[in-house]
């Protein structure tokens, strides 16, 4: 029993840190996440189910803010599955009142039909074939720079504050190409000059530096969709 | 916010949102490349402690603004509602005016029936002291309770001496046509008045029972005990002490006298004993007194005990004791040497037992 509980402990903390590891170990805990959502939704989960997807992420939270000093892993786990399932169940029960577009009232037709699309399914299609494109190449080239999209999210300032100051820095490179062309030649964030150039703090784009390698990323040549995407951010560079 | 889909994991996807902020979230069978608005959005111990910190900060923000209003209030109570001083008109009418911090009148009392007429239609509540006390003279003029040159009283109590002399001012430079006398409330209590007096009277009075006393004003007590001690020989010892009364009027001779009995006392010694015995028979209980603590017995109950103690003192004062019998009878009222002089006797008597039988 207590290697059993010193081997999950280990490979959670192993999992907080390498994102193959959690997703080793959610798979291996499947079961588990499985009967902790059946538990709450009295069935057994399908694939599809939102809940199932809710539990596997809350598993992968409770990975994330586990610590020994919290007693059994999987306890922990269970109760942070619980509340994520609470607190969604809360967040629907909101939209109880709307009507589903795949169900018409007689549950004959489907109402998505009866309403006019002004969107073009092809196109949003191709749109999303475009966009999972740019993404593929940006991944890889990320990899360049030995940076995932999992350490970009994790090291993604939170406070207002900081995220203005890397897009203050973001914006500076992009209207200086010089650094844009040198940061893909040497794989090295110029910190030095953004921070000098965009008058912010040398060791706040330095805590943030795998975020700031994604972002100067779109902001080359070849990601127009993503850069569209944020494109309020660099627009408020080309303003001020 | 629109988010795009960035990168799907086992049990989360990366999300990026249009401030170019990468999150993680639920992965609700989302694809790479799909835009989606509503995310389940990974939530840190950090954003937790946020939420708690937030919590907390709401929680403290009501209880300061509770602590606020309660004070606030408390302060608007003490300074509106409160009274603080009280203005009694004293005509025929007795009317109290209750007045707050500020001066403004917040209640018009009375008890008697007069002052219920003068004040049947009359609502002063709010207004300034002054205005309401000349509007009450004014309705006591038409009423004919006064009228013009009478004196009114005026008692006056105020828990801030500057109210009091603000109020004291107003009433005598503000009442025209009428005489005003104002005294503090307290002085409108006779009972208390005569307190501080009867304090004075006493003391004039204590003073001579001391002196009378002597330093003992103890004596009281002792009536007692002497009241037993005299019991057995007092009647007989006082037939003897009727011939010292006569070398009692050379008091001041007696000193030189003294000096030079000094084979008197063996004569006298016996005499102790009724001295003590005296007042029982008189009235006077109070020479025994000093003797309280066992001498007056002493003679009686322990003849033997007696001796030893009195050995020391008995060298000089004999002569004194003397002149002490002499007083005693004359006036008995000096205790203390009456003390030593009984003291003395006994030590001397004491060994005089034998001379005793005397009294017969």
């Amino acid at each position: 029993m207590n290697s059993d509980a010193h081997q999950i402990i280990s490979r959670v903390y192993e999992a907080k840190t390498d994102s193959h590891a959690a997703d080793q170990l959610i798979s291996d805990y499947m079961p588990f996440i499985k009967s902790e959502t059946a538990r709450f939704i009295n069935r057994p989960p399908n694939k599809s189910d939102d809940e199932l997807s809710i539990a596997m992420f809350a598993f992968y939270e409770a990975i994330q803010n586990y610590s020994r000093l919290r007693g059994s892993f999987l306890k922990f786990a269970a109760l942070h599955i619980r509340n994520r399932l609470i607190d969604n169940y809360r967040k629907e029960k909101k939209n109880k009142g709307q009507i589903s577009l795949d169900v018409s009232e007689d549950d004959k037709t489907d109402l998505r039909e009866t309403i006019r699309d002004e969107h073009d399914a092809y196109e949003e299609n191709e749109l999303r074939e475009a966009t999972k494109q740019e993404i593929a190449e940006l991944s890889a080239q990320m990899q360049d720079f030995g940076v995932s999209m999992s350490d970009v999210a994790d090291n993604s300032p939170r406070q207002r504050r900081t995220l203005e100051s890397c897009q203050k820095a973001v914006r500076y490179a992009r209207s200086n190409p010089d650094i844009l062309e040198d940061f893909l030649r040497t794989k090295r964030v110029p910190l030095a000059k953004l921070a000098e150039g965009a008058d912010v703090e040398r060791k706040t784009l330095e805590r943030h530096r795998r975020y700031l390698v994604a972002v100067l990323l779109i902001c080359t040549n070849g990601y127009e969709i993503m850069r569209g995407h944020i494109m309020q951010v660099l627009k408020g560079g080309e303003k001020t | 916010m629109k988010y795009i889909v960035m990168e799907c994991n086992e049990g989360y996807a990366v999300l990026m949102d249009e401030e170019s902020r990468f999150v993680k979230a639920a992965d609700l069978s989302y694809e790479v490349g799909q835009t989606v608005t509503d995310p389940v959005i990974m939530n840190s111990d950090e954003d937790r402690a946020k939420k708690i910190t937030f919590r907390i900060g709401r929680i403290a923000a009501v209880a300061a603004s509770l602590v606020l209003m309660v004070s606030a209030g408390s302060i608007y109570y003490s300074r509106n509602l409160k009274p603080h001083s009280t203005v009694l008109i004293s005509s025929d009418a007795n009317i109290r005016l209750e007045l707050n911090k500020k001066g403004k009148v917040l209640h018009i009392k009375c008890d008697d029936n007069i002052g219920k007429e003068i004040l049947k239609d009359y609502d002063g509540k709010g207004k300034d002291m002054l205005t309401v006390a000349n509007e009450i003279l004014e309705l006591e003029k038409e009423k004919g309770v006064i009228s013009e040159g009478d004196t009114v009283d005026f008692y006056i109590e105020s828990d801030d001496s500057r109210d009091y002399d603000t109020y004291r001012n107003d009433v005598e430079k503000g009442i025209p046509d009428i005489n005003v006398k104002v005294k503090g409330l307290d002085s409108f209590k006779p009972a208390e008045k005569a307190k501080p007096d009867d304090k004075a009277k006493p003391e004039p009075a204590v003073k001579p029972d001391p002196a009378k006393d002597g330093k003992t004003p103890e004596a009281p007590k002792p009536p007692a005990q002497d009241e037993k001690l005299p019991e057995p020989p007092a009647p007989p010892a006082v037939e003897p002490a009727a011939p010292a009364e006569p070398p009692a009027p050379p008091k001041s001779e007696v000193k030189p006298a003294e000096v030079k009995d000094p084979p008197a006392p063996p004569a006298e010694t016996p005499e102790p004993p009724k001295e003590a015995d005296k007042p029982a028979e008189g009235e006077k209980p109070e020479p025994p007194k000093p003797d309280e603590g066992a001498e007056p017995p002493r003679p009686a109950a322990h003849p033997e005990a007696a001796p030893p103690k009195a050995v020391a003192p008995a060298a000089g004062p004999i002569g004194e004791a003397v002149i002490a019998m002499d007083e005693i009878h004359i006036a008995p009222m000096a205790e203390e040497p009456l003390k030593d002089i009984i003291k003395e006797d006994e030590a001397e008597s004491a060994p005089a037992a034998p001379p005793a039988p005397i009294p017969p």
